[in-house]
């Protein structure tokens, strides 16, 4: 023991984040990693094209969007650690299961078709063949595995963190929000290469593996619901690691619109400044996945060259949310959320800008810049916006209902970056440019810019109301 | 890439199947290792991260139940 006098153990919520990132990065790397088996499984099923694929992701994404609020009242009532633990293992058996991909003996083939007449859009297609293996896909990815993974997902981390951290819960969301981005740099290459040496069915083998053997033991082993769970206050302020001690204060104190119904959240602005500006967030950020190599394919750049400068902006990732990260816990969080939405706004106007000056000028600068230079722009806004959301929201509104406003706020974003899609391919068929879906959705970044900077944090966070209090209370320890 | 193939690809959604492709030839230009090789080593990459945690904690607990 002497070896130890004068050395402050490491605070047990550095774990939990460890945890968390490590939750995120097989849990989004999974996720993630379906696109590298569309091919050979499509290869094997013959399922008609991508048209049937892409409406199994379609509604995986839209079930991940819709039970995100329902995940995070559950994590609100029953913890991190049932949650985490038990979409973990539906998870991991999921994504198993997923290598027994087969038709079932369910051989029938029900062509699909769609038929839409409104003013000025008409469609009228046959999509796909529906048969036993794509009704599978459809149960176990769509369904299955989109909403086991809202459980590990960012509503879930980010809400078990703002429980363990108050000063430094800035860094420490970014830090978990990171392992997401990391999670499907190494997962993703992994599968891919794994494909190619053995077979898809090992790889989701694998995949599922990671999930069991590794991420669940380490949740079950590490992950608690509340520093009070270890006997220590957020931020490891008592760093007393005997829970049966009375010596010690409660958490940390209630949050300026904290209330004890989560509805009563709807009456007060920073909940919709914030919603508002994270569903625009999904409008920018979904709508570049889908259509940015294509439009950059426009401007003449190869497809070779857009996909690197594609890589290159996801590979800002980490490097963006880290920083922001670290800011935010000395700054105004809604101000660097401000500046993150502007940055984003100028990456919009460099990307559309050399299609409006050819339009007007008949002259213009080399696209290549402007690819380049919103890859950057863009990259270090991809993901700096979740943490700074959500730990504006858990500053403003308190922990007590944190699950399920996360949730809700997030169900925002993925319906915007849906509808956004949706819409883009629309304009794109009515003008024959993405220049005015982008240009649209660039001045739906200067709504955020001002919807997070007007954000009155000095009046609701708790970080400038009650930083007397929580200086008091780890005093009397 | 059809449009609802990438939706949601911002948190957690499937990467685009192309720039996969072109990424893995990338890196076999680059470092010239057989699939397997590349697959044991991030194997090993991400099962060292719970492992390395993992000790670490129990180092900690050890140290300061004791």
């Amino acid at each position: 023991m002497l070896q130890n006098i004068g050395r402050k153990p490491i605070f047990y919520g550095w774990f939990i984040v460890a945890a968390g990132f490590f939750s995120l990065f097989v849990s989004m790397g999974a996720r993630n990693g379906f696109g590298v088996f569309i091919n050979p499984m499509e290869a094997d099923f013959e399922w008609g094209g991508r048209t049937a694929l892409s409406i199994v992701i379609g509604i995986g994404t839209l079930m991940n969007a819709i039970t995100q609020p329902f995940i995070g009242r559950l994590y609100d009532r029953f913890g991190g650690l049932t949650v985490i633990s038990v979409s973990l293992l539906l998870l991991g058996l999921t994504t198993i299961t997923m290598s027994l991909t087969s038709n079932l003996g369910l051989n029938f083939a029900i062509p699909i078709s769609i038929s839409v007449n409104l003013l000025f859009f008409k469609l009228d297609q046959d999509l796909f063949t529906l048969t036993g293996s794509l009704l599978f896909l459809i149960v176990m990815y769509g369904i299955v595995m989109s909403t086991a993974s809202g459980g590990v997902s960012l509503v879930t981390i980010h809400s078990l963190l703002s429980k363990w951290f108050y000063r430094k819960r800035g860094i420490v969301l970014s830090l978990a929000t990171a392992g997401s981005s990391v999670g499907g740099l190494i997962l993703t290459p992994f599968a891919a290469y794994l494909i190619l040496g053995t077979h898809w069915r090992i790889a989701w083998l694998a995949l599922g593996s990671f999930v069991l053997l590794l991420a669940l033991p380490l949740a079950l082993l590490i992950v608690r619901d509340s520093p009070e769970k270890v006997g220590q206050l957020p931020d490891g302020e008592a760093n007393d690691l005997n829970p049966k001690s009375t010596n010690r204060s409660t958490a940390v104190p209630e949050a300026p619109l904290e209330t004890k119904d989560w509805k009563d959240s709807f009456k007060s602005p920073p909940f919709w400044q914030l919603s508002g500006a994270y569903f625009v967030c999904g409008v920018t950020t979904i709508i570049i996945s889908a259509h940015y190599v294509p439009f950059a394919m426009d401007l003449g750049i190869s497809a070779g060259v857009a996909s690197l400068a594609f890589g290159f902006m996801q590979g800002l990732n980490a490097v963006g949310v880290i920083v922001v990260g670290l800011l935010s816990d000395r700054f105004s969080r809604k101000n660097l959320l401000g500046i993150i939405y502007f940055i984003r706004f100028l990456a919009y106007v460099m990307l559309v800008t050399p299609g409006f000056m050819m339009m007007l000028w008949g002259t213009s600068i080399p696209p290549s810049i402007a690819v380049w230079g919103f890859a950057t722009l863009a990259g270090l806004s991809w993901i700096a916006t979740p943490p700074l959301t959500s730990s504006l929201t858990a500053d403003i509104y308190g922990v007590r209902n944190i699950g399920t406003l996360n949730g809700l706020i997030t169900m925002a974003h993925q319906i915007g970056g849906f509808l956004s899609v949706v819409l883009a391919g629309v304009l794109y068929d009515i003008t024959g440019s993405y220049e005015i879906p982008f240009a649209i959705a660039g001045l739906f970044l200067l709504g955020a810019t001002l919807a997070s900077f007007s954000v009155n944090e000095r009046k609701f966070s708790i970080r400038y109301q009650l930083r007397p209090a929580m200086a008091s209370a780890a005093k009397s320890n | 890439m059809p449009p609802l193939l990438s939706v949601a690809a911002h948190h957690s959604e499937p990467g685009d199947p192309r720039l996969l492709a072109w990424l893995m030839h990338l890196l076999d230009s680059f470092i010239g290792l057989g699939p397997l090789t590349i697959v044991i080593v991030l194997g090993l990459i991400v099962v060292s991260i719970p492992i390395g945690i993992i000790a670490v904690f129990l180092t900690q607990r050890a140290k300061y139940n004791s």
